[in-house]
């Protein structure tokens, strides 16, 4: 129980919605707990996750009693062409112009000089003098 | 006159040999990075100032000469002559302007480009907006660690969901600080800037470097700013995010703010 609470509420919404991309027919919760990989949660964890994937727009219901209530990933995934799209812009060249990103905009020369000016004094020789 | 010209003119030249190596290198500009680009952008600008006005020096000189060679005999000569003059004297400035502006159109247009595509992947990943004081933050869906600012989106500073739940909340709000200092600072247009000028003179190497350096320079601007409001917070969120990323360069800006805060404590303790 506690080893599934601990999974990250993230990991539990993309495997969710890994399994229901994979299926072109709309998934019971019964049914995607059965083909889920590894550590299964529990189907109430799952009942919850898969509403706030609804509620998100990722997934959407099928089937209006609460019986035979299925599940299904919106067809349309803006997300996954706007990943590709943001891969690419992080690749872009044009980002020093234009993207200032607090992650990762930073060129090998730069990391050279960063690590000569700050290593020479290292923290335990700091700490020493 | 014209040794005001040539005065210019020496400084002109001295400002682009001496700015690389003053701001273009050294361990100072690490510890010092608002100086360094402060210092950077006072050379450049002096120094277009003084191009300009040893030019313009320079036609009010040969101006003087026409004159004054012509004053006794035919005044139409004269006047062509100083028609001429103005010519070739602004020529060059004519020139110059010229080349700024074809080889800042294609960085220009990039950047739209790019603004167009932030604006698509904004609407089609946001799942969250929230303000931070007068900053307006969006939430993309996007697993890897990411936040960043752009001039003429309607959110001020886009976040990633791999970053939102990678940082503790004072962490983000570290990140957010750090955005922040580069809106308030300008510095989209201080890397637009050494982007043209890197463009126009494309064999220069310290143009290059310049454009590379004044990278670096904004990014420890904004981490110092950060730190200032935020403290240890800043460090933590570069540590989280360098880490989660692979990014060692990340995880030197938290080194040095990290030694930063051990020379302050230090300092503190000596009193
Ligand atoms: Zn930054």
């Amino acid at each position: 129980m506690a080893g599934k609470r601990s999974r990250a509420q993230g990991e539990l919404e993309r495997e969710i919605l890994a399994i229901l991309r994979a299926n072109d027919l709309p998934l019971s919760g019964k049914e995607i707990l059965e083909v889920f990989p590894g550590d299964k949660p529990a189907y109430t964890t799952l009942l919850t996750t898969l509403d706030r994937l609804r509620l998100k727009g990722d997934v959407e219901k099928v089937g209006a009693a609460a019986r035979n209530m299925r599940f299904r990933a919106t067809r349309t995934d803006p997300e996954h062409t706007g990943k590709a799209m943001l891969d690419r812009l992080t690749e872009s060249s044009d980002r020093r112009a234009s993207l200032l990103k607090f992650a990762g905009s930073l060129d090998p020369g730069d990391i050279e000089v960063l690590r000569d000016a700050l290593i020479p004094k290292a923290p335990k020789a700091d700490r020493n003098g | 006159m014209i040794a005001l010209a040539l005065t210019l003119v020496a400084y002109a030249l001295a400002t682009l040999a001496a700015a690389p190596l003053l701001v273009g290198r050294g361990r100072w500009r690490v510890h010092r990075p608002g100086l360094a680009l402060t210092a950077w952008f006072a050379m450049f600008f002096s120094g277009l100032f003084a191009a300009t006005g040893s030019l313009a020096a320079a036609v009010a000189a040969a101006l003087d000469q026409v004159l004054d060679a012509h004053r006794d005999s035919d005044s139409v000569l004269g006047l062509l002559g100083v028609i001429a003059l103005c010519w070739l004297g602004f020529g060059p400035l004519g020139a110059a302007l010229f080349v700024v502006t074809e080889r800042a159109r294609p960085i220009l247009l990039r950047e739209q480009e790019t603004r167009l595509e932030l604006t698509e992947l904004v609407h089609r990943l946001r799942y969250r907006t929230e303000r931070f004081g007068d900053l307006t933050v969006g939430f993309l869906r996007y697993e890897r660690a990411f936040a960043c600012t752009l001039q003429g989106l309607d959110m001020d500073v886009l976040v990633s969901s791999g970053a939102a739940s990678a940082l503790s909340r004072a962490e983000l709000a570290a990140v957010i600080e750090h955005e922040r200092a580069h809106v308030d600072l300008r510095h989209g247009l201080v890397l637009r800037l050494a982007e043209v000028n890197a463009a126009c003179l494309p064999r220069v190497r310290a143009a290059a470097e310049m454009m590379r350096s004044s990278a670096l320079l904004v990014e420890l601007v904004a981490d110092d700013a950060a730190a200032r409001r935020c403290g240890g917070a800043v460090a933590g969120a570069l540590r989280t995010l360098g880490t989660l990323e692979g990014d060692e360069s990340m995880l030197l800006r938290a080194m040095r703010l990290e030694q930063r805060q051990d020379a302050a404590r230090h300092v503190e303790a000596a009193r």
